[in-house]
């Protein structure tokens, strides 16, 4: 199980490219604090929004004086607020993300570092977590200052929990009450399915992005033999015979897999991205992310 | 198609067990390598369809064990020497020789069974595997031959004819079956070639001769097997291991009355050192053992003393275990030493009358002196008739006949066959016989003779005492009986009118030891005391006492067979299928008569081991496998096939890991 924590997680010139970039809401969101993103809470800002009749007690500042003079009546100009974006990026930190060279959880370290980075560079409030049972110790950051205590916190998590993809996202969802963006990196590996999970991350009203990431060798096993294979994370076992029909099957099956998971997500408004975690990070982000509009 | 196995059914067991070790082999064997992977999700998803799926996939999933299968059946199939029947080829006339001697009991056969039971089994599927227009016959042989069945192409007849052959313990001659045989194929052998009113009625057709046997016995030299192709089928191992008793005989001792005296030879016909126990029975008693150790191909001589009464039944056993018991018995008899009745025709002869008045000559024989001229009267001819004396003394006279009993000529001729040269004189005697039996414990080198003749015998003479000019003294059979004729007298008629000595003999302590002798084994009863083994099945010549008494032979296994006397004293039984004692016992009293033993004492019967080639008449035939024109081998394809199925387990195997 190669962990790849060797690896810096982002490069600096990447970080130089990510600053070009910021991330892409389809839907308007309420922030919590003054940003760059427009809210759909009315506020001070430039853009003009809406009239509506003056009720006592409003601020005279935003009385349009000019519709006074020709109508005789108070009305009051509305403007759309800025806000910042919640941006919440969940990794699957379960045990089958320790495969791969590099492995996939680093792969998914490094898009989560890169988007968050591009989300403190816009002023957004970013929020990287594992998924887990318990509260777990990941900040909420804003500004780019905070980057290095995101790659801290990145660098710190560890591929050890073992926790389903339902009762991980179940959790964060109690947990967290902002609506905004949510990026979730996952092999979609679990036996108890994936669909409850998306379905409350849905639920939520949130604007959920699923990066399917997968390794080579699930993609293309390299297995031969009579061999019993073991679960990594449940030690179920399974013995199979791999003949070329079997790796045939296999293959079909797993594409079944994708194609489930991606129709499952289309229904649903989510943006589904299959992911290999033997591409360079830079080629992920730059260009595969942009590509599908999860970044721009 | 049929197979023709050497396996014992204790191999095919093993072999059996092969198939069903490897199945468990593999099960065992599959231990499945372990390998971590992130997750088993989709491949259980993957073989989730496998299991829902046929049966087609579980044997994929096992096609290296069902190859295996395949190949391991495949080579027993092999092992099984199956052959292929075709159905082509012009009608087959078979004729099978069955060798039911004996050694053909010997236990060696396939499947712990006797060569018979083997021999029978390969017939069997040889009768099976006849077609419709071919024809066989049965033939069973043993010292004789007997047709069990003609040419018939009616399989149930050829078979009821062979499930009916049972073993003998008889000893082999192949010669008789072989003419039977070749009669049969050569048809214009009993006719006159060449002659114009012979007509050939039956064309000779050609025949295979299949001879199942263990090829134990004499090659036949001089015989053509003509239209016959023969075909040796050899039963039994080539190197089977016997130990047999060879020979047996009990005779009192010459010393003492009671004691006798019993010779056994035993014989070592393996390739192995073998030791055990001689024993020797006494009317079932066991009386004395003896340890014997027998190297390879060594013969042994045991001798026993024992004391043992009239009509007493000698049985010795060989200890030590082989594949033919029948051979590690034998039997021996002591016949009643009853008094003789001995008739003395003479004119008149003191030294014959002094000799035959020993103590010792009393005992054996029952005395009659009569003068020449008693041969004309009708009480000599009832006499001769009836056959109620032992030996007839003919002392310078001669019957017209000769008496159906054991007759001694001195310085006289029997009316047939014998002749006699001039008169000489002197005559030397040169040589004697000294281990015939009448010229025991003689010296008569120092004998003067005054005058003879030099005889000329009748063929199978025995000469006992050779002048220097011809036989002088000369032991001849005759129809089961013999004749001794001395060609000088002992006493002749000098011209004074006096009797006088012929030669010096009745002067000599020789003579009255001779005259003993004579009444002893001419007279029989040295013959009783010693009653001769017959070899099973043989014609057993008893001498009984006849007097008018119904009679009835005991045989070993307690069944009394009638007996038909007819007056004569030599009486033929051939009811001697079983070794051991037979009691010649009379049917009104159970009064013991006489006693014969059979024996199997053969050593040809008892070399077990199976040559590799025979001897018939003038080819030598040598052992073939047991397949016919017809019946093809396939084993080869079989095995070629197993090896095929091995390269493609292999293929299999090599691209399962690549």
């Amino acid at each position: 199980m190669a962990t790849g924590t060797e690896n810096p997680l982002l490069s600096p010139q990447l970080m130089a490219r990510l600053e070009q970039l910021e991330l892409v809401s389809r839907r308007v969101f309420r922030g919590r604090m003054k940003g760059e993103r427009r809210s759909s809470r009315k506020g001070q800002s430039v853009e003009f929004a809406d009239y509506r009749g003056y009720t006592l007690g409003d601020d005279l500042r935003f009385i349009d004086w000019n519709l006074y003079a020709r109508l005789d009546r108070l009305f009051l100009k509305l403007f759309l607020e800025e806000e910042d974006l919640h941006f919440t990026t969940i990794i699957d930190a379960s045990r089958s993300m320790g495969f791969g060279e590099p492995s996939k959880f680093h792969v998914a370290k490094q898009i989560a570092a890169a988007l968050g980075f591009v989300g403190l560079c816009r002023a957004d409030r970013v929020y990287v977590t594992p998924l887990a049972t318990q509260p777990t110790a990941a900040p909420v950051l804003r500004g780019r200052s905070s980057m290095w205590r995101l790659l801290d916190y990145l660098q710190s998590i560890e591929p050890v929990h073992d926790v389903s993809l339902s009762r991980g996202v179940k959790n964060f969802c109690l947990r967290s009450r902002g609506r905004g963006i949510v990026v979730l990196i996952t092999d979609l590996m679990d036996r108890g399915g994936y669909e409850a999970a998306l379905r409350m991350l849905v639920g939520r009203r949130m604007e959920v992005f699923l990066l399917h990431l997968l390794s080579p060798e699930e993609l293309d096993p390299t297995l031969q033999g009579d061999l019993k294979l073991v679960d990594c994370e449940d030690h179920d076992e399974t013995e199979v015979t791999i003949t070329r029909a079997m790796l045939k099957r296999y293959q079909q099956t797993l594409a079944a897999f994708i194609a489930e998971a991606k129709m499952f997500a289309a229904q649903r408004g989510i943006t589904y991205l299959s992911l290999r975690s033997d591409d360079p990070i830079e080629r992920i982000v730059t260009q595969y992310l942009r590509l599908h509009g999860v970044v721009r | 198609m049929n197979g023709v196995t050497t396996l014992p059914w204790g191999a095919w067991v093993v072999l059996a067990a092969v198939p069903i070790g490897i199945i468990i082999l593999y099960f065992l064997k599959l231990r499945r390598q372990p390998i971590e992977v992130p997750s088993t999700y989709l491949w259980k998803r993957a073989i989730e369809d496998l299991h829902v799926n046929s049966l087609l996939q579980r044997l994929r999933a096992h096609l290296l064990l069902f190859l295996q299968l395949l190949f391991v059946t495949l080579a027993l199939i092999a092992l099984g020497r199956p052959l292929w029947e075709t159905r082509g080829g012009p009608a087959k006339r078979l004729i099978f020789l069955l060798d039911t001697s004996a050694s053909m009991a010997a236990r060696d056969g396939a499947g712990g069974g006797s060569r018979l039971d083997q021999a029978k089994a390969e017939i069997k599927q040889r009768i099976d595997a006849l077609r419709g227009q071919d024809v066989g016959m049965l033939i069973a042989f043993s010292d004789r031959a007997d047709v069990l069945q003609e040419f018939t192409s009616d399989k149930n007849r050829l078979l009821a004819a062979l499930e009916g052959v049972s073993p003998t313990a008889r000893t082999t001659n192949i010669a008789e079956a072989l003419r039977a045989a070749a009669g049969l194929a050569n048809p214009n052998r009993a006719s006159t070639a060449g002659d114009v009113k012979d007509v050939q009625v039956a064309d000779p057709l050609p025949a295979d001769l299949e001879i199942y046997s263990d090829g134990g016995f004499a090659g036949v030299s001089q015989f053509d097997l003509g239209n016959l192709t023969p075909t040796y089928h050899a039963v039994g191992s080539s190197d089977a291991e016997n130990v047999a008793v060879t020979a047996m005989s009990a005779e009192r001792s010459p010393a003492s009355n009671d004691q006798v005296e019993t010779f056994v030879r035993i014989a070592n016909f393996g390739t192995q050192q073998r030791a055990g126990r001689g024993v020797l029975y006494v009317d079932d008693q066991l009386v004395d053992a003896q340890a014997v150790e027998l190297e390879a191909e060594q013969e042994l001589a045991l001798s026993f003393s024992t004391s043992a009464l009239e009509g007493s039944q000698l049985r010795f056993e060989l200890e030590i275990p082989d594949i033919q018991p029948l051979d590690n018995r034998a039997f021996a008899t002591l016949g009643a030493q009853r008094v003789r009745s001995v008739l003395v025709v003479t004119p008149g002869n003191n030294s014959l009358l002094l000799a035959m008045e020993t103590e010792e000559a009393k005992k054996v024989a029952r005395l009659d002196f009569r003068t020449p001229d008693y041969l004309q009267g009708d009480e000599y001819r009832r006499r001769a008739v009836a056959g109620s004396d032992d030996l007839i003394i003919f002392d310078r006279c001669a019957p017209e006949t000769m008496p159906p009993c054991n007759t001694f000529f001195i310085a006289a001729l029997p009316p047939q066959q014998w002749r006699a040269g001039e008169l000489q004189s002197p005559l030397i005697p040169i040589d004697i016989d000294r281990t015939h039996p009448l010229m025991r414990f003689l010296d008569l080198f120092s004998l003067q003779i005054v005058q003879g003749r030099v005889l000329e015998a009748p063929p199978g003479k025995t000469t006992l005492i050779d002048g220097a000019t011809g036989p002088l003294l000369v032991l001849a059979p005759r129809e089961g009986f013999e004749d001794l004729v001395m060609g000088f007298a002992i006493v002749s008629q000098e011209e004074t009118g006096d009797l006088g000595l012929n030669t010096d003999w009745p002067l000599q302590r020789s003579w009255p030891v001779f005259v003993f002798n004579l009444l002893r084994h001419l007279g029989g009863s040295a013959e009783e005391s010693f009653v001769p083994g017959v070899l099973p099945g043989e014609t057993a010549i008893l001498r009984l006492d006849y007097r008018g008494e119904k009679m009835e032979v005991i045989r070993p296994d307690g069944v009394s067979v009638p007996l038909d006397v007819r007056g004569s004293t030599a009486t033929p039984f051939t009811d001697t299928e079983l070794t051991g004692v037979y009691r010649v016992e009379t049917a009104a009293g159970r009064k013991p008569v006489s006693f014969f033993s059979v024996n199997l004492l053969d050593p040809q019967e008892s070399r077990l081991r199976v040559p590799a080639e025979i001897e018939l008449g003038y080819e030598e035939v040598a052992q073939s496998s047991a397949t016919s024109e017809n019946q093809h081998p396939v084993w080869r394809w079989v095995l070629l096939a197993a090896l095929g199925v091995l390269g493609v387990e292999w293929i299999v195997f090599n691209r399962r890991i690549a």
